[in-house]
This record gives structure tokens, sequence and C-alpha cells, in this order.
């Protein structure tokens, strides 16, 4: 039997058993009719095959629960999750290891419940080994391994049985970096022969790079569905304006009402309006917001980002105040009169090829160090320019040109050079 | 054949796909799923010793240790000899095979309360057919009576003789042990996973019925004041035949051995039909 979708959560609710003190115990031995509250409640979506689904949401939105309904360990209170094909699932850390045995008793182990077959497992193994390459650790016990070992050895063990469905919990945040790039193109083979896949995290940067589409949770309700970079934007927002996030000052706010169209720009030096520069050409952000009421202790600042996510830069005017030695001299120490303001950010682009994205933020700043800011307005994504490299005029890898000079020993001199190219 | 569909009541699987009668379901799973079984068994016999230095001596140290005291208590302090005449040596090897034997008991009743929490990350993170798991825990203490009665026989052999043709039939005797030993451990995981309070009181219950049960003592001299309280015994049949065919007197009660078999086998499938269906709900309490 096979359907044209790999995942169906229909209407699927969880609720805990809980029980207190020895009346509940008497009325109720086995805890069936006294339930906490919900930790999922009518959550609904789909997920096709070859698809990558991310599920993001705070500390407590139920990810892991759900994940595990999904992987099938648990079964929901009300409502049902279909699943089509074979799971591998990374929940937590190193799923049952036990820390007396070795990496590889461990690996075998994990092959033989992930439903390898007897015969596969010696091939398995020598995958494993070469995969989480951690080197003889892999026969010791397990015990002994760093947390970013387990995570090496939990994460090859769970690929390589090349499962239809991959799951993966945030434990790959412990691995390294090489690690960590390694799963993430193993993900995608996956991905590309036909896998699906599922990616939790409370980082909506690593669920917006590796996932199409992305679910929102939050205290067990689904908030949204959507494309990743769009949950992405709505799940910041939402930690912003929640005052269990983890920024300091508890009345921050995403987004006063009283500040608005805060947008931006980009054009050349010509003033025309252009969205694909050269590496090297000056551009103009032009940014403006219209506010309602005095704005003290301004700052505004820009994000400029890749494509995949990944901050380039990232500077407000507060910065050149300070550089200006007292920064009441600069916007920071300026009264911003109710009406229209703008500000222009001019800047030799010295990015490489690629596209970038435009982040806005609106602050105010107690104290001119960042360290008391209060956001007033955000705005994601307000622009999006492209970079290409000339190649004639410029030429480099990477993102950003950071023109070096050569200094040569014993100096044979920039002639003898030019002579040779 | 890979769909699964997640609701109220289930959990997802991996290896054989029980047929859903309980009493071909709980003798069946075991078999059908051997490979697991066995390396969880393995892993479990492993790990008890593992990192420990003696290692293996300790399963063999310690059941040595627990006859000496005991033998040093019954037959030294109190005297008390079994078979005829004043033979002290018949005592201690019956006294061996009847405790090596309560220790398949012991031991199964004493991880059970607590074995989904001791396997939480089986239980919550893989697809492990927790069935097996009460299988394995028996399967695990029958490796340690074993090795009980492996020495047992060692010592015989070299105290008394050669060994009576009644050792043949001993296994029979073990077969009504192990079926209460496994529908205990069903009971007691289902139960103690939801209500802490057993893994407390397990304990406690298993001493006291290793001296309500004729196993420091034979049967014949419970006063008959008592007698009405060995007959509820289930076990009371298991240890008389145990220590009479381990040393080759008498006869082994085998009608009541039968009647016997045949409560542990109901017994059996009731915890693993309670067992069964409690099972999909473990994950959400440990």
């Amino acid at each position: 039997m096979s359907c044209d979708f790999a995942i169906k959560v229909e209407n699927l609710s969880k609720r805990f058993p809980v029980r207190r003190g020895l009346k509940d115990l008497l009325s109720d031995p086995l805890g069936r009719k006294s339930f906490g509250r919900f930790a999922l409640k009518n959550i609904d979506f789909t997920v096709a095959k070859g698809e990558s689904v991310g599920i993001v949401g705070v500390n407590g939105s139920g990810k892991s629960t759900l994940l595990q309904i999904l992987a099938g360990t648990m079964s929901p209170t009300e409502g049902r999750a279909v699943i089509d094909g074979t799971v591998g699932a990374i929940l937590e850390l190193g799923a049952g290891f036990h820390p007396e045995f070795t990496g590889m008793e461990n690996a075998r182990m994990g092959l033989t419940l992930a439903g390898v077959p007897e015969a596969q497992i010696p091939d398995c193994l020598s995958e494993v080994a070469d995969f989480a390459d951690i080197g003889d650790y892999i026969n010791m016990p397990v015990r002994t391994y760093s947390s970013g070992m387990y995570v090496r050895l939990a994460f090859s063990t769970a690929v390589v049985g090349k499962p239809d469905i991959l799951i993966v919990d945030e434990a790959l945040a412990v691995g390294d970096t090489a690690f960590q790039r390694r799963c993430y193109e193993r993900m995608s083979s996956i991905k590309q022969d036909g896998g699906t896949l599922i990616f939790v995290s409370h980082d909506e940067e690593a669920v917006r790079t590796l996932t199409d589409r992305a679910v929102l949770l939050d205290h067990g309700d689904q908030i949204a569905v959507g494309p990743s970079d769009e949950i992405a934007f709505l799940h910041r927002r939402r930690m912003l304006q929640s005052p269990t996030s983890k920024s300091k000052a508890g009345d921050k706010s995403f987004g006063e009402d009283w500040i608005r169209n805060l947008s931006c720009s980009i054009s050349d030096d010509t003033g025309a309006e252009r969205q694909n520069f050269d590496s090297g050409e000056n551009v103009t952000l032009k940014i403006g917001f219209d506010t309602d009421r005095e704005l003290r202790k301004l700052n505004v600042g820009v994000r400029i980002r890749t494509s995949t996510g990944v901050k380039v830069f990232s500077w407000g005017t507060m910065n050149r105040d300070c550089a200006l030695g007292d920064p009441t001299e600069g916007l920071w120490g300026s009264v911003v009169p109710p009406g229209r303001f703008d500000v222009d950010f001019r800047f030799e682009c010295r990015l490489g090829h690629g596209a970038y994205e435009v982040q806005l933020i609106l602050s105010e700043e107690p104290t001119p160090d960042y360290l008391n800011q209060k956001i007033l307005r955000w705005t994601d994504s307000a622009a999006i320019f492209h970079v290409g490299v000339d190649v004639r005029r410029e030429r480099f890898g990477g993102f950003f040109d950071l023109r070096p000079d050569v200094i040569l020993p014993r100096s044979p001199g920039p002639q003898s050079l030019g002579r040779q190219v | 054949m890979t769909l699964h569909i997640s609701q109220p009541g289930t959990r997802r699987e991996i290896g054989w796909t029980p047929t859903g009668w309980a009493l071909v379901d709980v003798f069946l799973v075991g078999f059908m799923n051997r490979t697991l079984l066995l390396s969880v068994v393995r892993r479990d016999v492993s790990s008890r010793y593992k990192g420990s230095t003696l290692g293996v001596l300790w399963m063999i140290g310690s059941p040595l240790a627990m006859v000496a005291a005991y033998s040093f208590v019954i037959a030294g302090v109190f005297g008390l000899r079994v078979g005829s005449g004043d033979d002290i040596k018949a005592t201690v090897v019956g006294l061996w095979a009847c405790l090596a034997a309560w220790q398949l008991f012991s031991e199964t009743a004493n991880r059970s309360s607590g074995m989904m929490f001791d396997n939480s990350a089986m239980v919550k993170r893989t697809s492990f057919p927790l069935a097996l798991l009460p299988q394995a825990v028996v399967l695990t203490a029958c490796v340690s009576v074993s090795v009980s009665y492996a020495l047992v026989s060692v010592i015989y052999i070299a105290l008394i003789g050669f060994p009576p043709i009644t050792w043949l039939v001993m296994p029979l005797a073990f077969v009504p042990l192990a079926l209460f030993a496994l529908g205990t451990s069903y009971l007691l995981a289902a139960v103690g996973t939801f209500i802490r309070d057993v893994r407390h009181a397990i304990p406690l219950c298993v001493q006291v019925g290793m001296l309500v049960t004729p196993i420091l003592y034979p049967a014949d001299r419970i006063p008959s004041a008592l007698a009405w309280f060995s007959l509820l015994n289930p076990l009371t049949p298991v240890f008389e035949s145990i220590r009479a065919l381990m040393l080759g007197s008498g006869s082994a009660p085998w009608e009541r051995l039968g009647v016997v078999t045949l409560v542990a086998v109901v017994f059996c499938i009731g915890s693993y039909i309670l067992f069964r269906k409690r099972s999909p709900e473990f994950a959400d309490v440990v």
C-alpha cells in the first residue's frame, strides 16, 4: 500500500496523565481519567513524500511530543497520524545507548532496533564507523564519549539504515561544524532520493535553510503552517513578544503600532533604484518610517544576511554616533519629532556573489552600548539585492572582499610580477 | 507494509506482528523475535558485571556466599536436616537447589516493576517490542540460575556421588516456576509503571515470599495448623518437587504440579493481556 503523502496528521491531540495523592490512586489506579493540560491540541498537517518540513517552537511547545507520536513510540490521546514508510528517528541524544557498551555494540543494537536485517548489519556497521568518524573511540564504551561523539554515533546509526522518513530532533546542535555540514549533506541526499525529512529546532535559521515548509507550535497549539521563511519570521516575532523570551527586558515588544511603514529601498549613486549590483559599486539603502510619537535615543539598525540566513553584517546608527566620540552629538542624542523620518546608509558593496536580505531594526537604546535595547519595530526582508562579481575588475570568492595587500619576500617589486601575468 | 497509523492505544513496534490471540502471542512473541530477544539478554547478562574488576566471578561467587550463609543458619545453628538420618550434605544441596530456583522468581520480580523506567530510552525513543522485555528479564534470570545449578551439580557429584536419575525430569518443575515468573513480570511491569509505590513493596513481598515458601525447610516440617497456607501457595509443589528430584528422595507431587502449571499458564496470559493493553501508554509516564 502506498500513499501520496509521507505523513498525514489529523486533528491530533495529546494530554499526559497526572495523578495526585492517594485519592486519585484509589479512584483511578491506572491513571486513565485524570489528564493534565494539552501538550498538543488539534494538530493537523500533511507532509508530501520528498518534502522537508521543520517544526519550530519555543521550549515546551510540544515539538518533542509530536515527534514521538510521529515516530510511533507514543500514542496520541485523540486524532491520528498516518505515517507511510520506515522511520529513522534521532529523538534526543543517543536513543537507547547503553553507557557501558562500545560504540560498535550500541550501533549494532541501534541498527537492529531500526529494523535492519541481520545480514546487512556488518556492512551497515562499517558505514556507521566511516560516517561517525570518531576513530578508535568506536570501540570504547560510550560513557567515555564527549557529547559531540555521542551525537555523531547516534546520527550515523539513524541514517545508515536509509529510512524513508528521517526525523531529527535538535540533537545536531552538539556536533561540530564539519560534522553538521556532513549531516546536512546526508539529509539533502536522503531528500533527493525521495526521502522525507522532519527537522525540529527552536533555531529558526536552521529550519529556514533546511526545510521547505514549517509548522509553528506554541503551548501545544498549531499556530501556523507555511513556507519556512514565513514561519521563521512569525516565530521570531512571537519570541520577541513573548514575556518568557530569553531577552532580558520584559517589556520588549515587537512592532509598536505608532511606528509605521518601516521600509527600505535600494539605489545606486545616480539615485536610480536597483536591485543588481556589481561588487565594488556603491549602494545606498534608503530607510524611512512614520512615527506618531517623539523618539529619543533612537538607533536605526540594519542586518544583511545571505540567502542561507548567515548574518554577514549588522550595524546601526548608534555605532556611528559612538564613533563620533560623544554619542549625544549624533542621532542618538537628538530628538526625532513625530512625522516622517528618512535616513540613508551608503556603502561600497564589497560583498561576494549572491542574494542578500536586508532586515531593519528600530530600537530605543537607553544606554549607548546596546545592553538595554528595546526593539521598537522590526522588519524582515525589507529589501533584497543581488551582487554579481565582475570578473574583469574584481576576482575573489566567498562572502566578502577583504582586499588584502600582498607583501612578497625580498621585494622583487611589482613590475616583475606584472610582466609575468 | 510500512504504513503505520499512530492513534490512541497504539505503539509502532518492529519485528513480528502479534496475532492478537494472547494465548499464542505470549509464547510466540519471544520465539518469533528471537534475534532481538537474545541480543537484549546477551546485553543484559554482559552489562551486569561490565566495568567491575572481578566480572563474571561475581556470578559464581554470590550464590556460593548466599548458600554458605543460609547453610550456616539453617543446617548449622537450627540443625535442620532433610532426608534420612543426619545427612548434612543432602540438607545443604537441597537448600542450594531451592535457593537457586527461588532466584529465578525473586530476580524477575525485583527487576520487573521498574523495568520501563530502567529502559525508558527504549520505551520512548525506539520501536522495540516492549513485550520482549519481561521475557528478557526471565531469560537473564535463567542464565544466573543455570550457573548456580552447574555449581550445585558439581558439588553434588563431589560430595554425594553419582546423581540420581530423577535429575532428568527436573526441568518439568521449572516450567510452572518460569511461567509464574513471566506472568509476575508482565503484571508488575504493567502495574508498576503506573503506580510507583509497587517498586517499594516488591522487595518486601519477595522476602516474605521466600520465608513462607518451603525453600529453607521441607514442606513436611510445616505444622498441620499452618498446612492450609502452604496448600494455597502455588509455589509449594514446585519447591517440594525440586528438593525431591534433586536428592532423588521420594517422588514429586506430580498431580499438584500439573494443576499449578495450568494456573501459571492462565496467570501468564492474563498478565500479558493487561501488559499489552497498557503498553502504548508507558511512554507517557516513564
